[in-house]
C-alpha cells in the first residue's frame, strides 16, 4: 500500500522561517507543500520520511526569500495492481460501491466488477432504500432456486477489495458547481473474487 | 520537482505504523503530526499491523522463503493476515499450480503462528469513528496550519527584537 520515493525539489523558504534552524524550516515547507496531496504518476504523499540533503541556499536578485534545492524521501499511499486492501463502506447507488480509507475516500468498486450474479434489490428491511446482494446460486442451474443471497448492508462495514487499477485523472478546466470535488487520484476495485467482499462473509 | 527514484522500497502497513510511532503518535498523542498522517494511523490501528513487531515480521519473511512467493504476495499476506486458506489462494497467484491444496494450509499456518492476530474490534466504535472521519475531510487539509502559525508568530517577536533596521517592521 505504502512505499517510499525519493525526490528532489526546489524550494523557496519564505522569510518568516529564517529564525528556525534550516532543517525544521525546510521540513515545514515540504509539510505543508506535499502532505495529504497527490503527486500524478506517484499517489498521495502520507508523510515526509526523511530529508537527504539540502543544498543551495542562493537568494535571487528582488526576492527577500533563499532558495534551496531538497532531496527527501516520502511516503507515499500507492497501492499496487492485484493489492488486497481492507476498507470500509462508505456509500452505495446503483453504479457500484464507494469505500474509503479514512485519509483516502475515492475508492469506486462498479456494479459490474461485483461478485456476479449480483442484484440491486429493494431492502425487506426498510422500504424505501435498495442495496446490493450477492445472489451465490449454483452453476448448472439457471434458476437461483437453491442460492444463498450475501447482502452488502451496512455502511462502515469492512469489506476487503482488490486493487483493479489507479488512474490519476487530469485536472477539469471548468466544473459545473453541483459536481463532486475533482478526485485527482481514483482507485478502482473488484469484489470478483473468493474471500473478496465484506469480511463477514468468509469468517 | 523531480522524482529521482518513484519506487524507493515497498513500505508493509507495519513499517509505516512504526515511523509514525517514531514521530510520537499514539491513540491518545495526536499533536506530533499532521491531521493527515494521524489519519492514516487511525487506518493502521485498525489492520493487523497493530499488533505485528519487526521481529515477527522478518521471521515471517524467513519462513515463506521457502514457498517461493513474490514480494507483492508477501507483503499482502504480512499486510493483511488471512488465517484461513480462502485468503491464501487469494492472494497468490495460480495458488492452485505453484502450491497445491496441502501446502496452502501449511502456509495459512505459518501466517497464524508468526504474525500475531489483529486487534479486536469493537463494531459500534468503528461505525462512528468512520462516519466522523467521512465528515471531517474537507476539513482536514485546514487543520495543520493551525498550529504551525502559532509557533511562528512567537519567532515574529524574536525577529522584532533583532531587527536593526527598524523601517522593515511596522512597530514602533
Amino acid at each position: 500500500m505504502f512505499s517510499l520515493s525519493l525526490v528532489e525539489h526546489t524550494l523557496r523558504l519564505p522569510p518568516h522561517l529564517l529564525s528556525l534552524p534550516l532543517e525544521k524550516a525546510v521540513k515545514h515547507e515540504l509539510d505543508e507543500l506535499f502532505l495529504d496531496k497527490v503527486v500524478p504518476k506517484l499517489g498521495l504523499c502520507v508523510s515526509v520520511y526523511e530529508i537527504k540533503n539540502i543544498t543551495g541556499g542562493f537568494i535571487f536578485p528582488g526576492d527577500g526569500a533563499p532558495t534551496y534545492t531538497v532531496k527527501c524521501r516520502l511516503v507515499i499511499f500507492r497501492p499496487f495492481v492485484g493489492e488486497i486492501i481492507d476498507a470500509k463502506l462508505k456509500d452505495y447507488d446503483e453504479n457500484g460501491l464507494r469505500l474509503s480509507l479514512g485519509f483516502f475516500d475515492d475508492i469506486y468498486v462498479p456494479s459490474i466488477l461485483l461478485p456476479s450474479p449480483s442484484n440491486f434489490k429493494p431492502d425487506p428491511e426498510n422500504k424505501n432504500r435498495r442495496r446490493w446482494v450477492w445472489e451465490y446460486g449454483d452453476a448448472n442451474d439457471g434458476e437461483q432456486t437453491s442460492g444463498d443471497r450475501f447482502p452488502i448492508e451496512e455502511i462502515g462495514e469492512t469489506i476487503r477489495f482488490r486493487v483493479q487499477s489507479i488512474n490519476y485523472p487530469s485536472i477539469p478546466l471548468e466544473q459545473p458547481n453541483n459536481s463532486k470535488p475533482f478526485a485527482p487520484m481514483v482507485i478502482t476495485g473488484s469484489l470478483d473474487n473468493d474471500g473478496l467482499g465484506p469480511i463477514s462473509w468468509w469468517e | 520537482m523531480k522524482i529521482l527514484k518513484a519506487n524507493d522500497g515497498p513500505l508493509t502497513n507495519f513499517e509505516v505504523l512504526d515511523y509514525l510511532r517514531s514521530r510520537g503518535v499514539s491513540k491518545e498523542v495526536a499533536v506530533t503530526v499532521a491531521a493527515s498522517e494521524y489519519k492514516v494511523f487511525q487506518y493502521l490501528v485498525e489492520t493487523p499491523a497493530y499488533s505485528q513487531t519487526r521481529e515477527n515480521v522478518t521471521n515471517f519473511v524467513r519462513n515463506v522463503k521457502k514457498y517461493d512467493l513474490s514480494k507483492a504476495e508477501v507483503i499482502n499476506l504480512i499486510n493483511i493476515r488471512p488465517s484461513l486458506p480462502v485468503g491464501i489462494y487469494l492472494m497468490v497467484e495460480k495458488c492452485d499450480a505453484r502450491l497445491g491444496e496441502t501446502i496452502a494450509e501449511q502456509l495459512a499456518e505459518a501466517v497464524t503462528e508468526c504474525l500475531p492476530p489483529p486487534p479486536a474490534q469493537p463494531e459500534n466504535q468503528d461505525v462512528q469513528e468512520s462516519d466522523a472521519l467521512a465528515g471531517g475531510d474537507p476539513e482536514g487539509n485546514d487543520e495543520p496550519d493551525e498550529p504551525e502559525p502559532e509557533a511562528v508568530r512567537e519567532n515574529l517577536g524574536d525577529i522584532d527584537e533583532k531587527a536593526e533596521d527598524d523601517n522593515l517592521m511596522g512597530v514602533s
